[in-house]
Parts: structure tokens; C-alpha cells; sequence
């Protein structure tokens, strides 16, 4: 597998490769959030950006459903039921997340595919 | 990680996860915090996946949100308690949403607002109502049938508004009555309706032509059906009682029928009756070589009375109106609400000039009225279009439509007038 030099970008193309070779170190340079998931929905890394903008330890939100236990803003047909439906996703979204309660713009980007172990809801903050 | 910080974590988790939409905004509607919930609901609603204002949120589905806040004048309180809107979304129209929003304003400048997706106990409301609404319509729109329900021990258990007037009894004083006082004794005074209900129970219905006794003591023929009815495990519970009239009497009915041709609020023809009963009774005229004449008559600025006075007020001007206008009527003429504040006027056997002066008397007659608002007078003015009937064709559609035109020309004008069509039906 073709390891990428450093943190990716939230569009680069290939970031699939990156996300799913990275470790949890990794995924915590990102200048931007990202949310590891199996296919179950349940949380399986929560990246040191996500933490820092959501005021949420990774600690507390590790196993947990992403979309009904931790960010349930995203728990309707624009964002949980894609990943529930759809085989194959990459995706921009722009969204309103309520980020330590402040209604926050950002861009999702929801990324599955059959051939990766975890699926990934990567959050870019708008300035 | 400290116990204050673990805390304020805690707590943070806790909006987050909360069901119910929570957001604070400031006195121009601008959100300044809003939960998880909150997103998540007005995300597939906001208009171009803006989620900062929440006037402009809701500008479309429900602008008065804005007024109430803007217009709360208590420093804190309710401003609306679980106000329900309809939110189309930007993803068709399956996914409109009923959103139900309470506001509560926590100070000069700051208001909770709490949000709620009602739509699928809206969605379950409507359907039970609808249910009702159609059972009802059924047990109390039939006309001809009295309809009944009868438990094991005979008493009367449910009645409709035909068997009220078959049978003259009100509801009040049937339920819980038994059922033999509808029959009256039988032959040598023993239960009419006892050997009946064993038959329905024995063979799960029976049928039975015969009198049927009224509260006031007279007698009518009429034909029963009786139905065993039972419950899910198969259990007999009852019986249900279909009754019709066989008698030509229909006095009653007769009487609904009236009531339907004229219009509850003001007393004249409805509508239907107008055209049915009215330009029927103008046929032997026309067939005589004599023209009639149909007026259009609609209120002036009569939005302007509802919205200054109220609709009661209203009422009592439509009221007052038909009467000033009815006031210039002969007995063979007729008069009828076409609708909202419009009326129609038929004179029969009048000629256009003839029916431009009724008209104008109308007009003066209804100018002079004066009607009494609570203390304060409401005048109105009337515009009238005058159409003859007649003549050639006679045809109702376009004598209307030519009174209509005229009526139309009267409001350009400057209202308050009556003009005549140049049409010659």
C-alpha cells in the first residue's frame, strides 16, 4: 500500500489511502477533523482537531455511535442515512455543525468504500 | 484531566445528545448557541443550508415567528407555546417537516427557543381525525336512515341525527333508554323488541317491518334491519339498528332541505338554490316575451371593515347589507349570497333601466346604512354590475358573466356606483 508524506489535505483525492493507512498519531496532524467509524456507525478514532472544536475527548467518545450518541446533528437523511444506504461514498457536504453549541459552517466529507476496513466523516471549519 | 474540565465536558455532552432542539437567540433572531438537535432538524429545512437567523429561517414557512418575538412585550416570558410549523425542504415534498416551536424570552435580549419534529404525531392526529371525521360523516350525513346501537341488555347505546328525527328522540334522552320504548308494546302489551333482538342474537340478524313509535306518541311504518355485532374473540356485544322510514311523511327532512337553501348568516339564498329555484321561476317570464334582469352586488373595501372591526363585525355589515338590499326587492324578485361578500339579484319581469334603478336605490339605501361597531359607526358602500337576462338565449353563465364585467368596470370607477353591461343576452 502507498504511504502518503504527512498529514493529507480534507480534498486530496486519494485521502481514502492516507486514512486508512494512518494511525491514531497520524490521523491527530490533520489540520482538520476526522471521525474513524466501522460499519456499524460505532467510533473507532476521533482525531485531536475533532476533540479541540467539539470539546470532546476522544476517551469519551470511543465506541460510541457516531451519528445517535456523539453528533447526532448529523443523524438524518443528508448525513447518517447515506452511510447507512450507500455502498460507495465521497462526498463534500456543506453543513451546520454545533460545535461547543456555537452554530458552526463546515464541509463534511463522507467517505466509504468496500474495500477499506473503517468509513470517515472528515469536518473542515469554515472560517 | 481535571474534575471542572471533566465536568464542563459532561455537560456538553449532555446538549449534544438532547432529543429536543435547543438554541439561544438575541432580540433580532440571530442564533447565538443552538444544540446538536437543532442542526439536525433545521439542516434539511434551511433555506440554502444557512443556519444563522432563526427569523430568517423561518421567513417562508412562518414569518409571524419574527412578529411575535419583536412584538413580546414582557422582559420575560412565553412568547408561544409549541407553535406548529410547516417546513417544505429543499428535497422534495416527502420530506417536509412539522416542526413544533416554543419561544421563551429570558431577557431584553435574549430569547430560549425549544424545537421539536411533530411531524409523525401530526401525521397520526390527522389520521384518526380523518377516521372520525368519516364515520361521522357516514352515521350523521345518512338522511334516510336512523342508526343505532343496541347493548345485550337492549338499552340504546349510540343514535344518529336520522334516527333524532325519525324517531324524535334527542340523543340525551335515548342513550341508556331501552329500545323496546321505540317499538311499544306488542299485542297484548308485552316487549315488542324482546322476541326481535333473540332473533338477531340466534341468527346473528333480523328484519322486521312495523310501527315504530316516536317520542311524542304518533306512529310511523317503517322497515328495520337489526345486525348481531361482536367483538375481536368473536363475542357478541351488541346489535346495530338500521331503520327506514316507509312513510311519506318527510316533514323533517323537508325542513333540513330549507335550511339548506338559504345562507346561514344572512338569511338569503344560498348560492344553489339561487340558480335552481330562482332562474327556474324566471323561465315562465322570459317565456312571455318579458326581460329580466341580474344584478351583481359586492361590499366595498370590505376586507378593511374585517380587519378593523373583526369578522363579527363583518357579519352584522353583510347582514345589514342584504337587508338594505332586500328591503328594495319585490316578493317576486330574489336575492342571494354568491359568496363572500358578493351578492346576486334577480328581478324578474324588469328591463335593464328598470333594474339600473333598483340598482341605484340599493346603492343609496346601502350608503345610508349605518351599522353599530362597538360603539363606533360602520358605514359601507356597494358597487353593482346590472346584466340583462332574457330576451335571446337567456343563458345564466353569461348574463353573470356580463354582471360580473359590469360590477368589475363599478370597482375601477371608483366603487360605490352602479354600472350597466352593454351585453344583450
Amino acid at each position: 500500500m502507498k504511504q502518503l508524506e504527512g498529514p493529507a489535505t480534507f480534498d486530496a483525492p486519494d485521502i481514502l489511502v492516507w486514512l486508512e493507512a494512518a494511525d491514531d498519531r497520524g490521523l491527530d496532524g490533520a489540520p482538520f477533523g476526522i471521525v474513524a467509524m466501522d460499519r456499524s456507525g460505532a467510533v473507532v478514532a476521533y482525531n485531536a482537531y475533532e476533540s479541540q472544536v467539539s470539546g470532546l475527548s476522544a476517551a469519551r467518545v470511543i465506541g460510541r455511535n457516531f451519528f445517535s450518541e456523539v453528533g447526532p446533528c448529523t443523524n438524518n437523511f443528508m448525513v447518517a442515512q447515506r452511510f447507512e444506504e450507500e455502498l460507495m461514498l465521497d462526498e463534500v457536504l456543506p453543513y451546520v455543525f454545533t460545535l461547543k453549541m456555537k452554530p458552526r459552517r463546515v464541509n463534511l466529507r463522507l467517505l466509504k468504500s468496500p474495500d477499506a476496513r473503517r468509513q470517515y466523516l472528515l469536518v473542515a471549519t469554515i472560517p | 484531566m481535571s474534575s471542572e474540565a471533566e465536568h464542563d465536558e459532561e455537560l456538553l455532552q449532555l446538549l449534544y445528545l438532547c432529543p429536543i432542539a435547543i438554541a439561544q437567540i438575541d432580540g433580532s433572531g440571530r442564533i447565538l448557541l443552538m444544540n446538536a438537535a437543532g442542526s439536525r432538524l433545521l439542516m434539511p429545512v434551511a433555506p440554502g443550508g444557512v443556519i444563522e437567523n432563526l427569523f430568517d429561517l423561518f421567513r417562508v414557512a412562518a414569518p409571524e415567528i419574527d412578529e411575535m418575538v419583536r412584538r413580546y412585550e414582557h422582559r420575560s416570558g412565553r412568547i408561544c407555546d409549541e407553535y406548529r410549523v410547516l417546513m417544505g425542504t429543499t428535497h422534495g415534498v416527502a420530506t417536509s417537516r412539522i416542526l413544533s416551536v416554543t419561544l421563551h424570552k429570558i431577557d431584553v435580549d435574549s430569547s430560549i427557543v425549544v424545537i421539536a419534529d411533530v411531524t409523525d404525531a401530526v401525521l397520526r392526529e390527522d389520521a384518526i381525525r380523518a377516521t372520525e371525521a368519516r364515520l361521522h360523516a357516514v352515521f350523521n350525513g345518512v338522511k334516510d336512515y336512523g342508526i343505532a346501537t343496541i347493548d345485550l341488555s337492549g338499552a340504546v347505546t349510540s343514535w344518529n341525527s336520522a334516527a333524532e328525527l325519525q324517531d324524535g328522540y334527542h340523543i340525551e334522552d335515548i342513550i341508556g333508554t331501552q329500545a323496546s320504548a321505540l317499538v311499544g308494546p306488542s299485542g297484548s302489551g308485552g316487549d315488542g323488541m324482546a322476541p326481535w333482538l333473540a332473533r338477531a342474537r340466534r341468527d346473528g340478524w333480523a328484519e322486521r317491518d312495523g310501527w315504530r313509535v316516536r317520542k311524542d306518541g304518533t306512529r310511523y311504518w317503517a322497515n328495520s334491519a337489526l345486525s348481531l355485532l361482536r367483538d375481536a374473540d368473536r363475542k357478541p356485544i351488541g346489535y346495530s339498528m338500521i331503520t327506514r322510514d316507509l312513510t311519506e311523511q318527510r316533514r323533517t327532512i323537508d325542513g333540513l332541505r330549507q335550511l339548506a337553501m338559504t345562507d346561514s348568516l344572512t338569511g338569503t339564498l344560498s348560492r344553489r338554490a339561487f340558480f335552481e329555484a330562482a332562474v327556474r321561476q324566471e323561465r315562465p317570464f322570459r317565456e312571455h316575451g318579458r326581460q329580466s334582469a341580474l344584478l351583481m352586488l359586492d361590499l366595498d373595501l370590505f376586507k378593511d371593515v374585517n380587519d378593523t372591526y373583526g369578522h363579527q363585525t363583518g357579519d352584522e355589515v353583510l347582514r345589514a347589507v342584504s337587508a338594505a338590499a332586500a328591503g328594495e326587492l319585490r316578493s317576486t324578485d330574489a336575492i342571494g349570497r354568491y359568496g363572500g361578500e358578493e351578492f346576486v339579484v334577480l328581478l324578474r319581469g324588469c328591463d335593464v333601466p328598470a333594474a339600473t334603478a333598483v340598482a341605484e336605490r340599493i346603492r343609496e339605501r346601502v350608503a345610508a346604512t349605518v351599522v353599530d361597531a362597538a360603539g363606533s359607526d360602520v358605514r359601507v358602500t356597494v358597487s353593482i354590475g346590472v346584466a340583462a337576462l332574457g330576451g335571446g338565449n337567456g343563458d345564466i353563465a353569461s348574463t353573470i358573466a356580463a354582471a360580473d364585467r359590469a360590477l368589475y368596470e363599478a370597482k375601477h370607477s371608483g366603487r360605490n356606483r352602479v354600472v350597466t353591461s352593454a351585453h344583450a343576452a
